[in-house]
């Protein structure tokens, strides 16, 4: 009786607690339903193929968007500065006159170095604003979501075409029957994932986010970890920015207007907290794929593109409310009936001593 | 033994009308405002100084400035709104969609249909922030995506509003628009209601620190819930007027403005903090913004500055706040 008490709340324990693996149950549904409704449509490489292209920028920027939310803060900004590495990478290549300044075609490497240089320079701003002047994250974001935005727009206008082949390639490659950023997606989110949940630098950000105050009497230096977590977030965004241009073949000063609210969505949706302190890469991963899962289901299914944010929406508050009420209900007594029984275990070895 | 008093006395003043400057955000930016409307009237007199530029400005702050009494109320007691503009799309879309769908339908039973639904989000929104405790940003970022969602599958297209309606956003009194006066009078109220009466002052302690307002006997939920009705009734008069001025509904209409109109609550002195700002703040911040735009129009700036400039005077603002309140907070 006790083992199997003890299995049910393992069970209930890792379904309310693992948002990764409840998503990834629901994603597991979801994709049986489609296929056996849609067949075919749905069910085949190509559909697969083109699901995991279309999310290959929010999962890479959903990375840092999630260390952000753990430790605390956020970025609004992600999708500015996303279209800001791919602007300047492309005025890189191609050339262009700025402000009367001449820049001559790049090789492409170094076309690349500047775009993400520029991000991370966007990402050190965000940083420097947030932890050293003291600025609310949010409004400090939002104004730089304009400042990056307008830059971007200045510098790559409406559209910067015909990219070097050189350069596409690193992104219109295919391997094994998927396009290359595809793998450039699995690979940033393997290791995302492993630095925040096995180094400690990382599993800082949880501190961060659980109480501020007292990481800081614990020794962290919360502003220099916040600085290099825009940083890292202003890099991804500009990875992502690259990755993206080479897959269009140009770039633009407004490329994915608003994807920053969708990520922020897929983080919350997978498990994070704008409280800070909680939330995982992996439940993250799942919570971008999920809503695209979604998406994608939407369009084979016909019902009007207008229903996704509807649906997304509800999701969205359907996802935290169902958190809350869990952890109020099942949450403590899941801990505490773990605790009664270490107890129980502990007075019964003292007993038998 | 005269003498030395009077100096100290005078100095003192003169560090108060400094303090009064630095502290008292509404005033700054309302000389803010002043020495910028006197610069553009000497550059441009032509088109800065007449008649119709100044009605026209009345006219397009209406919107911001009605919507950002809602929100500095929110911000004050901690939290925002980002459904706003998805809210008063939807209103103007149930409106037009009812009367088209049915041209006998009596005109003010529409109008108040459209608002209560709007209301009903706000009363949502409040629902899930105060008493089931989702994050606000949450909340309302996922009811702005439901919202917007709403107003574009009603209204994909523009829906034209009957006259009777339109009579309500276009008609000219006394020289100016009548959204100018709905604006006047929704600022006075706000400023009335958030300055003066004991209900709304709670808002400030809501904002400074819920738990405590809650220990002394503050029902934060129940004031957090009348705010955001007040919010989403505010979002459905301005999605209403925006069409009847308009002349039509449509479902994309004002996309982005919540974050606009967070940007000049935040520059008019509120805090997203929260126990901090004026309706009077948050109505220069609208003001002070319409007239950066405006300039920028006029100056012709090339539009891809725009939002840099905004941006850039957003930084400036809540830099100088913090680093004011360093400087002053403390010794208050």
């Amino acid at each position: 009786m006790s083992n199997s008490h003890r299995a049910r709340d393992v069970i209930v324990n890792q379904l309310i607690n693992n948002r990764a693996l409840s998503l990834l149950i629901l994603i597991i549904v979801l994709s049986a339903i489609m296929s056996i409704a849609f067949g075919g449509i749905f069910f085949s490489w190509s559909n697969l193929s083109g699901v995991l292209l279309n999310l290959v920028s929010e999962a890479i920027l959903v990375i840092g968007m999630m260390y952000l939310i753990v430790s605390g803060v956020i970025d609004l900004s992600i999708g500015a500065n996303l279209a800001l590495g791919g602007a300047i990478t492309g005025i890189c290549l191609k050339g262009s006159v700025i402000f009367g300044l001449v820049i001559n075609p790049q090789p492409v490497a170094v076309a690349i170095l500047w775009g993400l240089f520029a991000s991370c320079i966007g990402g050190l701003l965000n940083g420097l604003l947030v932890a050293r002047v003291g600025v609310n994250a949010l409004i400090a974001t939002l104004a730089m979501s304009k400042i990056i935005g307008g830059a971007a727009l200045y510098i790559g206008g409406s559209e910067i075409a015909d990219l070097p082949d050189k350069f596409n390639v690193l992104s219109q490659t295919r391997v094994l029957g998927f396009f290359i950023p595809i793998y450039y997606m699995i690979i940033l989110v393997l290791i995302g994932a492993i630095l925040l949940s096995r180094f400690r630098y990382f599993r800082r950000f949880y501190f961060i986010g659980g109480n501020i105050r007292s990481a800081r009497l614990s020794g962290i230096n919360v502003g220099n970890t916040l600085i290099a977590m825009f940083v890292l977030m202003g890099l991804l965004a500009g990875l992502a920015g690259v990755i993206f241009a080479a897959r269009m073949g140009n770039a633009s000063g407004n490329t994915l207007p608003n994807i920053e609210l969708n990520v922020i969505t897929a983080a919350i949706i997978g498990g994070g907290s704008l409280s800070g302190g909680k939330g995982t890469v992996a439940g993250a991963f799942m919570g971008v794929l999920f809503i695209n899962l979604i998406k994608t289901s939407m369009v084979i299914a016909g019902i009007d593109i207008y229903w996704q944010p509807i649906i997304v929406g509800t999701i969205l508050i359907a996802a935290v409310v169902i958190d809350i009420v869990l952890q109020e209900r099942y949450g403590a007594s899941v801990n505490l009936r773990k605790l009664q029984s270490v107890r129980r275990r502990t007075l019964g070895q003292g007993a038998g001593a | 033994m005269q003498e030395p008093r009077t100096i100290e006395a005078r100095a003192e003043g003169q560090a108060t009308i400094g303090r009064a400057l630095l502290t008292n955000r509404a005033l700054s930016l309302l000389i803010l405002v002043l020495l910028i409307s006197v610069v553009m009237a000497i550059l441009f007199p032509r088109y800065f100084v007449n008649y119709y530029n100044f009605r026209q400005l009345l006219y397009y702050l209406a919107t911001p400035a009605i919507l950002s009494i809602g929100m500095m109320m929110l911000i004050v007691a901690g939290v925002f709104d980002l459904s706003i503009g998805g809210n008063l799309a939807m209103a103007g879309a149930i409106m037009a969609a009812i009367l088209v769908v049915a041209p006998q339908f009596p005109v003010p039973l529409a109008i108040a249909i459209a608002m209560l639904i709007s209301t009903l989000a706000g009363v949502l929104n409040g629902l899930l922030v105060a008493y089931v405790g989702v994050n606000a940003l949450i909340t309302t970022l996922a009811m702005m995506g439901i919202l917007r969602g709403a107003a574009i599958m009603l209204a994909k297209s523009p829906i034209h509003v009957p006259d009777s309606v339109v009579v309500l956003g276009g008609t000219l009194v006394l020289g100016f628009q009548i959204p100018t006066y709905y604006m006047i009078v929704i600022v006075l109220i706000g400023a009335f209601l958030l300055a003066r009466t004991r209900y709304f002052r709670q808002l400030y302690y809501i904002g400074a620190n819920r738990k405590a307002a809650d220990l002394s006997g503050i029902n934060s939920r129940t004031v957090l819930l009348v705010t955001f009705t007040i919010s989403g009734f505010i979002a459905g008069l301005v999605g209403v007027v925006q069409a009847a001025g308009t002349m039509a509904a449509i479902g994309i209409i004002l996309d982005g403005i919540e974050l606009k109109v967070i940007t000049a609550v935040i520059i008019g002195g509120g805090s997203l903090n929260g126990g901090k700002g004026t309706i009077l703040g948050a109505f220069m911040g609208a003001l002070f913004m319409l007239l950066i735009d405006t300039i920028m129009t006029i100056a012709s700036v090339n539009n891809m500055f725009q939002p840099f400039i905004i941006g850039i005077i957003l930084v400036l603002a809540v830099t100088l706040d913090v680093v004011i309140q360093r400087k002053y907070g403390a010794s208050r």
